[in-house]
């Protein structure tokens, strides 16, 4: 019963993520930059991978986004 | 009546030394830098360089290069004619995601990838070796000795600490820079260290550049451009910075500190500040071409991008006393 009610909290958490990622995608500010652009298109391309780790999806597209900051001139 | 004397003795020993020390600044400090172009690899008309990423030099002045957009290894002579080239796009042993920096020994050439948790490694003629894990985002690495390799990561809410690990992966100690928990990627730093252990960073989004001995004391913290603090932007879900203050940091052979300024320069990615070993910042030199690295080759050539990363550019330092 406890191992059940953890998978349920586990799965909820996941969504939840998921869903505060895709609401505040569409709060972007309207001047970003190129490598702003390039996080947002990375942080919505959702593969079904990035389902089951969201965690590992954001830190992936963040480790670009930095690289980004440093190869670009902005 | 003695005792008076001897103190005003030592005040005026003082006063007097310390004005010499003033006026006379160490005898290996310059007062600036010409730089002058003595080779250019790759560029818009050849297809030696598409993109390239990281560069490091041997000791017979061999050029080794990543290229992000043909996912490889390339070695140059120092007369910029391609030796060699390895890779592919791939995660198999020699292939490459997002090949990013280089570190070198007396033996081997390491190359980081962006999104593989590991370090690969290459003989000097790039055949591939074998793979050291890392369980980290690698920011930055130097390698001290094929057995004490030096990372720095990407964290969350932690402390600075460069991690030194063993040939195996295996985490041998840490040099701790920042005992502040700082928010996600605040505490990132590029860095350096020389051969008596001392340890130097330069941090990506703050106006910092600081020196520290073996055991961890910070010996002096430099603010260069006098940026109280990099804002952070909400992007999507996250609060990030979206400028950086340095881009890198590299040592002359006489321990003088070179650190690449970043979007908060005069010229943005171009300003190379050098400071001596004591932290006092000698003369800046500005690059013709922006870049996201300067690496200074056992030589004390330094090392640039040109053309956006289809060109590679090196320069010899002249010093002015």
């Amino acid at each position: 019963m406890i191992k059940k009610n953890q998978k349920y909290v586990k799965k909820t958490s996941l969504l939840l993520i998921i869903c505060l990622v895709m609401i505040s995608l569409s709060f972007t500010p309207l001047n970003a930059g190129k490598c702003e652009d390039a996080l947002i298109k990375c942080l919505k391309d959702w593969g079904i991978v990035d389902f089951i780790n969201p965690i590992g999806k954001i830190s992936h597209c963040t480790r670009g986004y930095i690289f980004c900051l440093r190869y670009l001139e902005q | 009546m003695l005792n008076s004397k001897k103190t005003l003795f030592s005040i005026l020993f003082f006063l007097i030394s310390s004005t010499f020390l003033f006026l006379y600044p160490s005898e290996n400090d310059f007062q600036s830098i010409k730089i002058k172009e003595v080779l250019s690899i790759g560029d818009l008309e050849d297809d030696k360089l598409y993109q390239w990423v990281g560069v490091i030099t041997d000791s017979k002045h061999n050029i080794f290069v990543t290229d992000n957009m043909d996912y490889s290894l390339k070695k140059f002579d120092d007369q910029g004619n391609l030796l060699k080239k390895t890779g592919r796009k791939g995660e198999g042993p020699g292939e490459f995601l997002a090949p990013r920096y280089l570190g070198h020994s007396e033996l081997f050439v390491y190359v980081s990838d962006q999104y593989r948790p590991s370090l690969q490694v290459f003989d000097d003629n790039l055949n591939y070796k074998r793979s050291i894990k890392i369980q980290m985002p690698i920011s930055d690495f130097k390698i001290i000795s094929d057995d004490d390799i030096a990372i720095s990561t990407l964290s969350y809410e932690s402390i600075g600490k460069i991690f030194v690990f063993n040939s195996k992966g295996e985490l041998k100690y840490e040099l701790i820079y920042s005992h502040i928990k700082a928010p996600y990627g605040m505490n990132r730093v590029q860095f350096e260290i020389d051969a008596q252990g001392y340890y130097y960073v330069a941090y990506s989004f703050k106006d910092t550049v600081a020196k520290f001995n073996p055991e961890g004391k910070n010996l002096w913290s430099k603010k260069i451009l006098g940026i109280k603090e990099v804002k952070r932007e909400k992007i999507g879900p996250i609060k990030l910075p979206t400028k950086m203050v340095y881009k890198d940091i590299e040592l002359d052979s006489s321990g003088n500190i070179y650190v690449l300024g970043g979007s908060f320069s005069e010229h943005k990615s171009r300003d190379v500040y050098v400071l001596n070993p004591e932290g006092k910042l000698l003369t800046t030199i500005t690059l013709p071409d922006s870049s996201h690295c300067i690496h200074i080759g056992r030589d004390d050539f330094l090392y640039s991008r040109a053309n956006e990363g289809v060109t590679l550019k090196k320069y010899k330092l002249e010093k002015i006393f």
